[in-house]
């Protein structure tokens, strides 16, 4: 009786052939033909087995290399995608330093304008407001002169104070489009 | 005898047996946790098939990769073929560059009595 082809064995045709022999060989009525017709027929079947498992060692070793190259390439690959990636990197914050660079000197550009503004306002309200009230109430020359000084040291704080705010705005505006974008 | 329509998967191929036209197309990967699972109907349809067949079968095999054991099962399903030999016409696809699976065909090729016809194509 022969085998159904089952799903653990893939083997079910070769199994079948050798459980058949074995069944003959047991047998006590088997007679010398009988056995000699089963020597025949199992040493035909033994020489397909050999030649289908040449076959089949020489296609699976084939695949099993075309797999290993396969692999190899795809590690090539990620290599590249990774070095890709470094570089990507890299260049990405170069190119990010230049935008913060070039965002400082507009900001510094824009700053240097606001305290040029304050800087005239300041020198216009002291010589319209304060120099009449100053002369009108003491002879000295060098309270004017003192008043103008100061103002001109208080330029570059201003300067400074004007850029942080600048600055800060930017980077204000800065961070709420990076959460957009995400 | 009806047609054997199978959806191909991450693991198994497609298959597409038409017996009224005789053409049958095997394609994709072939590496299912259970071969014999998979392929039993198939082996058993094509048992059926040989029986009557169609005035020509033209087989078409495109797997792009198979693994040991469905190798073995395919060299079954090769076997059954023999029975129409006289009527068949067996074309093997293999990618231009793929010297593997062109070789395979062959070592398939030592062990049957029909030709396969490599036919060589490009993505």
């Amino acid at each position: 009786m022969t085998k159904k082809p089952s799903k653990e064995n893939i083997f079910h045709k070769e199994s079948n052939v050798l459980e058949n022999a074995k069944r003959l060989v047991e047998k006590p009525s088997t007679s010398t033909k009988q056995l000699a017709e089963e020597y025949l027929s199992l040493s035909k079947q033994y020489e397909q087995l050999l030649k289908e498992t040449k076959v089949l060692t020489s296609v699976g070793d084939r695949l099993h290399r075309k797999l290993g190259d396969a692999n190899q390439e795809l590690q090539k690959q990620k290599s590249e995608i990774e070095e890709i990636n470094e570089e990507l990197k890299t260049n990405n914050n170069v190119l990010q330093d230049t935008i913060n660079e070039l965002i400082k000197a507009r900001i510094g550009q824009k700053a240097s304008s606001i305290v040029l503004l304050i800087a005239v306002l300041l020198f216009v309200v002291s010589e319209v407001v304060l120099e009449p009230i100053i002369e009108k109430n003491t002879d000295s020359e060098y309270i004017g002169l003192l008043l103008k000084g100061i103002i001109a040291l208080l330029l570059k704080p201003i300067d400074v104070l004007v850029e942080w705010l600048l600055l800060r705005k930017t980077l204000g505006k800065m961070k709420r489009f990076e959460l957009v974008s995400k | 005898m009806e047609k054997l329509v199978k959806e191909g998967s991450d693991l198994t191929p497609a298959i597409d047996f038409d017996p009224s036209s005789g053409n049958f197309v095997i394609s994709g990967k072939s590496v299912p946790e259970d071969s014999m699972g998979f392929y039993a109907p198939v082996i058993d349809w094509l048992k059926e098939y040989v029986e009557q067949p169609a005035n020509k079968t033209t087989f078409s095999f495109k797997l792009e990769y198979f693994n040991t054991s469905s190798s073995k099962i395919l060299l079954d399903i090769f076997n059954i073929l023999e029975n129409v030999k006289d009527t068949l016409c067996f074309n093997w696809y293999c990618e231009e560059d793929d010297e593997d699976l062109e070789e395979s065909a062959s070592d398939f090729g030592e062990v049957l009595s029909y030709d396969i016809n490599i036919v060589k194509f490009k993505w």
